[in-house]
């Protein structure tokens, strides 16, 4: 299994939680979040785009995140995203979550290297 | 959305309460609970509409951004294999083309040719199967589909009546017609171009054409539940368009056959088993596209049309039923009040009595009654029952004359009579559960030689009408 695969399989269950902290700071449409995460992250993160956008839509049906359509500043209409009270309270769970983990992930790891 | 899914779950477990335990307070509480929950799925579909229209006028305002055919074919494949209702379909294929647009820009930006940039930025976004089976998924949930469900109820309810208003409207508006001046032409056409052989007392006109009025009404029920389930489901139409066919064909279909009770003939019988299909027809034909949209105006302009034109229209249809109904009198079994039914008469032949019995017709009022004028002479009879024998067709002439029918050596139905005051024969007779509809009463009464003989008879044949389900329809006998 190679080391894109496995981070592929990694990225994919924290693509939502990704999506929400990028939104954070203001609504975005598609492709400005991917290249946002991609940013944010020194490009070690790079999203799948295929899974982008079924996350943005599920996030949308679970009312976390809300979609209109407007104008951009370049181009035609965008389907902009912007986080909503209940998206705001599912990143912070999400991110309570994800900080367990990652510590437990890490405490583990470099454990394991160490000892 | 989820309030909506509990309160069709409570529904249904109260329709299923009522039906297991039918108190009086059981199908109030029902009542009130169908109620809310119909106001409520009223609101949610109101919302999900004003929704709907604003993502509508969104991308129709938006103008796409040209894309190389590598990438349009792409997103015709995602586009073709979302199940998804129309608008959303729409609406996710305009999101990837602005993300494909923008994409092929920025790997074009490094320095790449339109060509690999087209394929990179395809790539990046995975096979076209995949994407569209996950995006379909992120639409689609059980508790929504159950939602769709119930508003797709309401909405199939709110389109039977507005198709049943429609067809009420043509069929009024034609009425006239038909009373201005296509009267003689219509009637010149069934007098000697047709020149049906028929009785119309067996054909139940009147239900048959309120049967034909609920075409419409089920075509556009089916529609408009399709598209309101589907919609708010997040489900392809199409799919559910063939769910909704089933359900329709056998829900309407179980109704008809073993619930509704209508006056039946095997005319009305065909024209109610169109009404599923009418039904079936309308949740599967091109359901993407939309039937014309009625406004509020147009609404309120063929309700006041419809009050306008109900009073002539149905003096119209009432001149036009008399012509068919003839001066006869037509009534049920039930209202005549015969209810009993008695073995069918031995085969042993029947004979008449000719010694001087004379009979008055005891007109029409219930029960069946045989006016005797000799009642001492029946003294000498005993077991004295009615006998309803069926009238049939004269052989080879082209109306009912009304004649007992040759075919059958036994009355339909017997009863015990007895001489009432004035000389009255009274009997109750069980005439239901048989197609036919025309009938001679006779009275009849063992001889002191042990040899039953016919005493008397109605003058005139009498009519009934077949009251029931199109199961006991079928199941009755001629």
């Amino acid at each position: 299994m190679g080391v894109g695969r496995i981070r592929g399989q990694l990225l994919k269950g924290t693509t939502p939680l990704l999506v929400l902290s990028v939104l954070r700071d203001g609504e975005l449409y598609g492709y400005e979040i991917a290249q946002r995460i991609r940013e944010r992250s020194g490009g070690a993160f790079a999203p799948s785009e295929g899974a982008l956008y079924p996350a943005l839509h599920a996030l949308e049906a679970d009312g976390a995140l809300v979609a209109t359509w407007r104008e951009s500043d370049k181009g035609p209409r965008r389907r902009y995203y912007a986080i909503t009270p209940l998206g705001g309270a599912l990143f912070e769970e999400r991110e309570r979550e994800w900080s367990s983990f990652a510590s437990a992930m890490a405490r583990s790891v470099v454990g394991n290297a160490n000892g | 959305m989820a309030r909506l899914f509990g309160f069709a779950l409570a529904s249904a477990a109260l329709i299923l309460a009522v039906t297991l335990w039918a108190s009086s307070l059981a199908k109030l509480i029902a009542t009130c609970v169908l109620l809310a929950w119909a106001i409520y799925a009223r609101a949610t579909l109101s919302r999900h509409g004003r929704s709907q229209e604003a993502r509508r006028q969104a991308l129709d305002s938006r103008t796409e951004g040209p894309l190389p055919p590598e990438a349009l074919d792409y997103l015709t494949t995602v586009h073709a294999r979302l199940e998804l209702p129309v608008e959303t379909r729409r609406e996710v294929r305009a999101e990837l083309a602005d993300h494909l647009s923008d994409s092929i820009a920025a790997i074009q930006a490094e320095g790449q040719d339109a060509g690999f940039a087209t394929r990179e930025a395809i790539a990046r976004l995975g096979r076209a199967d995949n994407l569209a089976r996950d995006l379909s998924k992120t639409h689609q949930s059980t508790q929504q589909l159950l939602a769709g469900a119930a508003g797709g109820v309401w909405s199939a309810g709110i389109g039977a009546l507005q198709g049943y208003i429609f067809a009420v409207t043509i069929f009024l508006l034609l009425a006239i017609l038909f009373a201005i001046g296509l009267r003689p032409a219509v009637d010149f056409v069934v007098t000697h171009v047709i020149r049906p052989n028929i009785d119309p007392h067996e054909l139940g006109f009147g239900t048959a054409l309120a049967g034909m009025l609920a075409w419409p009404a089920a075509f556009v029920a089916g529609r408009r539940g399709v598209q309101a389930s589907a919609e708010i489901s997040g489900r392809s139409a199409a799919r559910l368009g063939r769910w909704w066919a089933l359900a329709g064909l056998l829900g309407l279909g179980w109704l008809l056959m073993f619930v509704v009770t209508v006056q039946q003939s095997w005319l009305v019988v065909a024209f109610e088993l169109v009404i599923p299909i009418a039904f079936a027809a309308g949740s599967l034909f091109r359901v993407d596209s939309h039937l014309p949209s009625v406004g509020g105006r147009w609404f309120a302009a063929a309700i006041a049309l419809l009050l306008v034109v109900a009073i002539p229209g149905l003096m119209v249809t009432s001149y036009a039923g008399s012509s068919l109904d003839g001066s006869d009198t037509s009534y049920t079994a039930d209202s005549i009040g015969w209810n009993h039914v008695a073995p069918h008469w031995p085969d042993d032949g029947m004979k008449f009595l000719v010694d001087g019995q004379s009979l008055v017709d005891g007109g029409v009022a219930a029960p069946a009654a045989i006016q005797v004028d000799n009642a001492p002479a029946l003294a000498s009879f005993r077991d004295l029952r009615i006998e309803a024998w069926r009238a049939g067709p004269y052989p080879g002439a082209d109306v009912f004359l009304g004649l007992l029918d040759i075919s059958y050596n036994a009355p339909f139905a017997t009863a015990p009579a007895a001489v009432g005051p004035q000389g009255v024969i009274e009997g109750h007779l069980n005439l239901s559960h048989s197609r036919t509809e025309r009938w001679w009463i006779f009275l009849t009464g063992i001889a002191p030689d042990g040899q039953r003989y016919w005493l008397g008879i109605r003058p005139d044949f009498v009519y009934t009408q077949f009251s029931g389900t199109i199961w006991d329809w079928l199941t009755a006998s001629n």
